[in-house]
């Protein structure tokens, strides 16, 4: 679709500073709920996407996003930057979780991740004011596949769940580190996160 | 859809009313209406999936936006946000009205509605605001209502028309012949004179009646 170019602002190095205040201080940790969105899934428009901002993220007719809810800081999303000395420069997302639920439904659950790709939102703590900048969405260009998933009921942390990775393939790193999504204020994209769970019908 | 809605309430009070029958229409409608397949052998399940279809029957507008999209109106001072737990109709229409392109965000809408948005009538715009506790920003009421004047305008003319039109064909044949009769005025003699009077009936009626488009 003919638009603005979502990464070019990107590419063309530095053209601000860098000043901290309270209100922007990192806070550490991710809230209970990642929200799960296949990659296909996401209908995607190049207006959508403005530098490190993701404004809206729209499903296909009758798609729709899940979750994974986990207590305790279970989720731990990351990336690292990936530099290549021969080409561009890339990102690696990764994100672990562990499937806290012991019943039939979470092991389908674990093993239809297998296979395909995926985009995650998690919602990270952040100092009071700074909520615009809660929500963070992992895999957005490229997706990630669960690459490691272990079950161990003799470990006695996980005690048997299943404690999954979702990452960035090798072969077709992110352009970027994990992009910031904000619908325009904190309700607003909050309400956003929970339309992706109702198929649109 | 119909069928479901037959036995939907018996299924929900009733454990006994869940046969395999119902069961099954339940799973057709699932994955061909929320693209869910039954991967469990959990019996509510069924009952999960009803919930949700009930409430896609509930949907209360012809438009339905995208999973994920919500928008916000421009054109209210505290901020109004449209997403798919309280779209309808009226504020789709709104918006789109004010921004055509905004289309991409809805994945079902009425057949003959592309490209036909209007401003919605003044009296439909102050019982959106009324209904959400919002002010309707000035520029977009000022443009209802100048839709409500061009329309009233338009009518009046007509039955301006009708009435010269009855005046003319009232007098001798003799006083006719010789009076300048003006092509508009020839015209409307020929147009419905039914419609003129009753425009002209109607012509003193408020604003908002005649802003209805």
């Amino acid at each position: 679709m003919v638009g603005a170019d979502p990464y070019e602002a990107l590419c063309n190095g530095i053209a601000a500073s860098v000043d901290p205040s309270c209100k922007t201080s990192f806070v550490g940790g991710f809230k209970d709920r990642l929200i799960i969105i296949p990659f296909e899934a996401i209908d995607r428009d190049p207006l959508d996407v403005s530098g490190m901002k993701i404004t809206q993220i729209a499903l296909k007719s009758g798609k729709v996003a899940y979750y994974i809810r986990a207590k305790k800081y279970a989720h731990v999303p990351t990336s690292e930057f990936v530099p290549n000395n021969k080409g561009e420069d890339r990102w690696k997302h990764v994100v672990g979780t562990v499937i806290q639920v012991d019943d039939v439904e979470s092991k389908t659950f674990l093993n239809q991740l297998a296979g395909h790709r995926y985009v995650v939102i998690a919602e990270k703590n952040v100092a009071s004011g700074n909520e615009k900048n809660a929500f963070e969405v992992y895999g957005y260009d490229s997706g990630m596949w669960l690459t490691a998933s272990s079950i161990n009921s003799q470990d006695g942390d996980s005690k048997g769940a299943y404690v999954v990775s979702l990452e960035s393939n090798e072969m077709s790193l992110e352009l970027f580190s994990p992009r910031t999504f904000d619908v325009g204020t904190y309700a607003n994209t909050q309400t956003a996160v929970e339309s992706l769970l109702i198929p649109a019908v | 859809m119909e069928t479901i809605q037959s036995f939907a309430a018996s299924y929900i009070n009733d454990p006994v009313q869940r046969t395999k029958e119902r069961n099954a229409v339940i799973e057709d409608a699932a994955a061909k209406y929320l693209g869910k397949l039954k991967t469990c052998s959990c019996e509510d399940w069924y009952l999960d999936q009803l919930l949700l279809l009930i409430k896609i029957m509930d949907r209360k507008s012809e438009y339905v936006l995208k999973a994920g999209v919500v928008m916000d109106i421009p054109f209210t001072h505290e901020g109004l946000t449209i997403s798919a737990f309280n779209i309808t109709d009226e504020l789709a229409e709104l918006h789109l009205a004010t921004d055509p392109s905004k289309l991409r965000n809805f994945t079902e809408y009425p057949k003959n509605a592309k490209g036909a948005w209007k401003v919605p009538s003044v009296s439909a715009l102050e019982a959106m605001a009324e209904e959400h506790g919002v002010t309707i920003h000035e520029d977009v009421m000022e443009a209802a209502q100048t839709n409500a004047k061009n329309v009233a305008a338009m009518q009046k003319a007509n039955a301006d028309k009708a009435k010269k039109a009855d005046v003319a064909g009232a007098k001798p044949k003799a006083k006719v012949a010789t009076e300048v009769v003006s092509a508009s005025t020839a015209q409307a003699t020929n147009e419905g004179t039914a419609e003129g009077a009753e425009a002209g009936a109607k012509g003193a009626e408020s604003t908002d009646e005649l802003g209805n488009i």
